[in-house]
């Protein structure tokens, strides 16, 4: 079954979807083409509305950006008509994203709770951490990016002074470094060829088999040599 | 006029771990965190509940959060996120300035969120649906005017003697960061 599949079989059996098209009852307090605000008939306090977004999105991130604006505009304002229409002191506007993280259904969705005071819902504890630690997250979430930006700009200056100061030590070491790195290999594996030509002679007395498997055994040497040297200015 | 604590993170951001900057707002991570990568989402303007805050600003606050929320997932490796927003004192709202809460989320990571249910009748959901409707439909139209919520937010003089502290502290804390450098 493929992942569109699941998802059209997912919207046949998903409850708001069903509420949404009307083919179960609820209690509507908003509705327009993008969004329905209903009544949760389990709620946290009486008046716990629900945002729906009228198409079958599974967790924020799916949401269009455009819609997320929108959904959330729709809950401040149903968090105002709550604090007007119960004469309540307080809302919570509370999302859960996946399974783990209190998400009941397949279908994204936003809370908005009445609140009172002392009721001990959506308690956020304060924990120490380590500033190491913070710094650690910080660079997991952002470093990244940062430090790949700076050695891109810092890079192709070291490389320009080179450039300009070292030109006639680039003459004098790099080119015979990088194209001797390429042509020296060869020699010595001639060397080895005609070393390992001798050892064949030997071997062509006893066996001629053996030669073609030796050579066989070249080629592949040859081919991994040059695989190396392509991973080494790869690197 | 008080600096609001918040308003004086915004302009002290290098003492922070800020993680998002733009024009309208900035998320940073939370110094006493409920988990580890906790991020805040902040609107540069002061504004001390959401309700007060105009409809582009909230459309973007939020935009901003599931970016947040999408990195959690990706470079924390996090298994779900929760986006919390609590408004008003009786909400649990400690700063008087509007705070989005994003959290990482992970098997017994300690937290809970849930709540229990309650078994509303069809006659209490008939008749509150009735009451907030009166409301809603000029708020939703847009024809309803700001002032006159009747809301008790938190306010500066209130967590004054608590937040004068937690500036020390926190001074005290880049200090002894300082001295740690070799």
């Amino acid at each position: 079954m493929s992942a569109q599949e699941i998802l059209e079989l997912q919207k046949k059996n998903c409850i708001f979807c069903k509420i949404i098209a009307k083919e179960i009852p609820s209690y509507e307090i908003y509705s327009d083409e993008k969004v329905s605000v209903i009544l949760d008939i389990n709620p946290a306090h009486e008046g716990h509305c629900l945002i729906l977004p009228k198409n079958h999105y599974q967790i924020l991130p799916q949401v269009p950006l455009d819609l997320i604006g929108y959904m959330f505009t729709i809950a401040k304002k149903t968090s105002r008509t709550l604090l007007k229409s119960l004469g309540i002191q307080g809302t919570t506007i509370f999302v859960a994203n996946g399974a783990l993280a209190g998400q009941k259904a397949p279908h994204f969705m936003i809370h908005v709770v009445p609140r009172q005071r002392g009721d001990q819902l959506f308690k956020i504890p304060k924990n120490s951490i380590s500033a190491e630690e913070l710094l650690s997250i910080k660079n997991k979430l952002v470093g990244e990016q940062i430090i790949q930006q700076e050695k891109q700009e810092i890079e192709p200056v070291k490389q320009e002074i080179k450039q300009e100061e070292v030109i006639e030590q680039k003459h004098v070491e790099n080119k015979p470094q990088t194209v001797e790195e390429r042509i020296v290999d060869p020699k010595e594996e001639s060397k080895k060829e005609i070393q390992e030509d001798v050892v064949e002679k030997v071997e062509e007395e006893l066996n001629s088999e053996n030669k073609v498997k030796e050579n066989n055994k070249q080629e592949q040497k040859k081919d991994t040599n040059i695989d190396d040297i392509a991973n080494l200015f790869l690197n | 006029m008080t600096e609001c604590d918040v308003c004086k993170i915004v302009n002290n951001k290098e003492a922070f771990h800020v993680i998002y900057e733009d024009e309208i707002c900035f998320a940073l991570l939370h110094e006493s965190p409920a988990v580890p990568g906790h991020t805040m989402v902040i609107p540069k303007t002061h504004t001390t509940i959401i309700e007060e805050l105009d409809d582009k600003i909230v459309e973007h606050l939020f935009v901003v959060c599931n970016k947040v929320s999408t990195i959690l997932f990706d470079k924390l490796g996090a298994h779900g996120t929760n986006v919390i927003v609590n408004n008003g004192i009786d909400a649990g709202q400690d700063l008087p300035h509007v705070v989005i809460n994003v959290l990482p989320r992970s098997e017994n990571d300690g937290l809970d969120f849930e709540w229990t249910p309650k078994q509303s009748g069809q006659q209490v959901l008939e008749s509150l649906q009735k009451k907030i409707q009166i409301y809603s439909d000029p708020i939703f139209l847009g024809k309803d005017e700001l002032p006159d919520i009747k809301i008790q937010k938190p306010e500066q003089s209130i967590t004054k003697t608590s937040s004068n502290n937690k500036i020390e502290k926190k001074e005290n804390y880049q200090i002894n960061n300082l001295k740690r450098l070799p």
